[in-house]
């Protein structure tokens, strides 16, 4: 049973740790492969408590790959919970933190300047490609496209902090939207 | 706004690590909803003016272009930048330990049978208004796309990795030429 359990938790620092060194562009892309790898080849969650453990990190707070931690709890109690967080988030941060120590290091050369203004666009076309996503997955009729217009008025021009206007939408949801 | 405030080159001083742990903690307990860049830049550019505008972008576009979760990345990024290897440990730490440990209780409900009734809606809710939030957050950066030029570049990204759904680095080998083009021509 010892056995057992080491191996479960060797398979979810492994799995985890590979579909997020591969998660080029954030997260979203790689939930297919993180499914067929839970779902069909360890089969530790169904098809169903797949798409939940997503749902449920929509109505938590922090990253959405906390979503591991549901999948890492159904295969291997807490510590498979602890094992998948810190191989979805450590080595990827690791280099986070290591490529910011670099570019910090870098400084305010003309060259490093250029590559700074290179970035800008590129990262709003980035940020604004993102909320494509988001009306997708989250406008489907005209109440849900109410809510997100009321949001980006309060939170753009209302100066509403964004956890108000996050909160508002909650209560929103569950007055109008069941 | 706060982007042409920075003398460029010199380096932000940095906040202690109690405001570091406070602010992240904050971020990590608040950011619900898809687009939680927008926390950060409410939190870490508007209310605390750690960083400039400038400065964010330069992070997000690093947290996005390297593998992982890009908000983990960008907490990282930010965390060293503001208190180097300990910085970057604590604010990955804040961000995720918060919804990690509401995640796990929900998670343990859920496997108990709880009733997804509830948080359907909530859900629904919470994401129709995380859309308006993020597209304001884009707005209130808009600065980093100037000019007709910038304004092209950016909506090439969007539409190579939003409609089009390229993979990253294509785009980036689509845009990182005409983008460095223009800032070398900018450079003045």
């Amino acid at each position: 049973m010892a056995g057992s359990r080491v191996s479960v938790a060797g398979d979810l620092a492994a799995v985890f740790a590979r579909v997020s060194l591969l998660a080029f562009g954030g997260g979203l892309g790689i939930l297919p492969e993180m499914e067929r790898q839970a779902v069909e080849t360890h089969r530790w969650v169904t098809h169903r408590e797949f798409a939940d453990a997503w749902a449920l990190s929509q109505v938590t707070p922090g990253p959405g790959m906390l979503m591991v931690l549901v999948i890492g709890f159904r295969a291997g109690g807490l510590g498979g919970a602890l094992v998948a967080g810190l191989a979805m988030f450590g080595p990827t941060a690791t280099l986070a933190a290591l490529v910011a120590e670099r570019w910090g290091r870098l400084g305010g050369r003309p060259t490093v300047a250029v590559l700074r203004r290179t970035l800008s666009p590129i990262a709003v076309g980035l940020l604004a490609a993102g909320c494509y996503t988001l009306v997708r997955l989250g406008v489907d009729g005209l109440g849900t496209a109410l809510i997100a217009v009321g949001a980006m008025v309060a939170a753009g021009w209302g100066g509403l902090s964004p956890a108000l206007v996050i909160a508002a939408g909650a209560v929103l949801g569950v007055a109008a939207l069941r | 706004m706060s982007g042409s405030s920075s003398i460029a080159g010199l380096p932000s001083p940095r906040p202690p690590f109690i405001r570091v742990v406070q602010a992240f903690l904050w971020i990590g307990c608040v950011s619900f909803g898809g687009g939680r860049t927008a926390y950060f830049q409410d939190e870490l550019v508007v209310r605390r003016r750690w960083l400039t505008n400038e400065e964010f972008l330069e992070a997000v576009a690093l947290a996005q272009v390297l593998p992982g979760p890009t908000i983990g990345n960008l907490a990282a990024h930010l965390g060293q930048r503001f208190g180097g290897a300990l910085g970057a440990i604590l604010a990955v730490s804040c961000l995720t330990i918060p919804g990690g440990l509401m995640i796990l209780a929900l998670g343990w409900l859920y496997f108990q049978g709880m009733p997804t009734t509830v948080t359907v809606p909530v859900g629904r809710g919470v994401s129709a208004a995380s859309v308006g939030l993020a597209i304001s957050s884009v707005l209130r950066l808009r600065e980093g796309a100037r000019g007709v030029g910038g304004v092209a570049i950016a909506g090439l990204v969007f539409t190579l990795f939003g409609p089009l759904h390229w993979p990253i680095h294509w785009v980036l080998v689509a845009s990182v030429p005409p983008a460095f083009g223009l800032a070398w021509r900018a450079r003045g």
